[in-house]
């Protein structure tokens, strides 16, 4: 019980997560066998159709773009600033910080991480590691919509009586980056609105807000 | 190093898949059409998918009867080329398209040329 109350927020959206999954199966499944019957072509079963390459484009694209979302993030927070908003440091802390005020090194404290006192390449390597690890995801998630992409779009260029393509054709193709570019434009967006409406706007009781009276202009601190 | 090997391991099984499915797929193509150069419309209308086959019902005459005039000649295959639900058999100086059906393929194009620039001229399509 302990347990489920100290990690409810990661396992809420873990649970979102496979319920959206489990949700985008069927119901991409049923678009699709409704374009068979069109056909007159013989029913897609459902593990035909989550092995499929046009349903790992639709969830890699997904992913790409959130995982690159929260990687510029992460690393653009580090030096560029918004005064008032809840997302941001206060303007003059622009920058990557001292050892002191990150507690590395000589300044860890007795519960810092190990690595936050090991300094060297583990020290470097362990300040950056959530940027690491977003951008390796990102990376690897568009490198799999790269591949199911041209898969999927080789399916269709051969049901429209064209040739498959290459896939360093795919990489410069419209499909490759429509997919991309629709679902990045809506992720950039969504920061720019996070990061200005906290400014102006407050949830009370939300980490994601300010409290409720707190004045416009401050910056960095959350309710 | 496990990755990598993970990756390799994969590649080499869909790539196996695939030319299983290619042979499948030239061998569905290559049944059409031997039967309709043999003069067996029946035959080669049964391999095509139902909208080929209703394509070719002109001025109500069966697909049976039409199919045998169109000049559709067997030769060697390139042994196919798989994509999801769809595959391309290059049949001696001519090409065929098909799509999956049920546990097997069907054919959706036959006769086809190609067009710069533009999709394969096909003698027989959806």
């Amino acid at each position: 019980m302990r347990f489920l109350r100290d990690n409810a927020l990661t396992l809420l959206f873990l649970l979102l997560t496979v319920l959206a999954l489990a949700g985008q199966a069927f119901s991409g499944l049923a678009d699709q066998n409704e374009e068979q019957a069109a056909r007159g072509a013989p029913q897609t079963t459902l593990p035909d159709y989550v092995t499929s390459s046009s349903f790992a484009v639709d969830v890699a694209e997904n992913w790409q773009s959130e995982y690159l979302q929260f990687f510029l993030f992460i690393l653009v927070t580090v030096w560029l600033v918004q005064r008032g908003s809840t997302q941001s440091k206060p303007p003059g802390k622009e920058g990557a910080e001292s050892d002191e005020e990150q507690n590395v090194g000589e300044h860890a404290g007795p519960d810092s991480p190990p690595w936050a006192r090991a300094g060297g390449l583990r020290g470097a390597l362990y300040s950056r590691s959530l940027g690491l690890v977003m951008g390796v995801v990102f990376l690897w998630s568009w490198l799999a919509q790269s591949v199911a992409g041209w898969a999927a779009d080789n399916d269709r260029r051969l049901g429209d009586l064209q040739d498959p393509q290459s896939w360093g054709d795919y990489l410069l193709s419209p499909d490759f980056w429509n997919r991309s570019l629709q679902n990045w434009q809506s992720e950039f967006l969504a920061v720019a609105s996070i990061v200005a409406l906290s400014i102006y706007l407050r949830q009370r009781g939300s980490p994601e807000s300010k409290p409720v009276g707190s004045p416009h202009d401050a910056t960095g601190v959350e309710g | 190093m496990r990755a990598v090997l993970a990756s390799v391991l994969v590649a080499a099984a869909l790539t196996g898949c695939a030319q299983r499915q290619g042979g499948q797929a030239a061998a569905a193509a290559t049944a059409v059409l031997v039967a309709a150069q043999r003069g067996d419309g029946a035959g080669a209308c049964a391999g095509l998918v139902p909208s080929a086959a209703e394509s070719l019902e002109t001025q109500g005459r069966p697909c049976a009867e039409e199919i045998v005039k169109l000049g559709l000649r067997s030769g060697p295959t390139d042994g196919g080329e798989v994509w999801g639900d769809a595959a391309r058999v290059r049949v001696g100086a001519d090409t065929v398209f098909l799509f999956r059906w049920g546990d097997g393929w069907k054919v959706a194009a036959a006769g086809c040329r190609p067009r710069a620039g533009r999709p394969y001229e096909c003698r027989v399509r959806t």
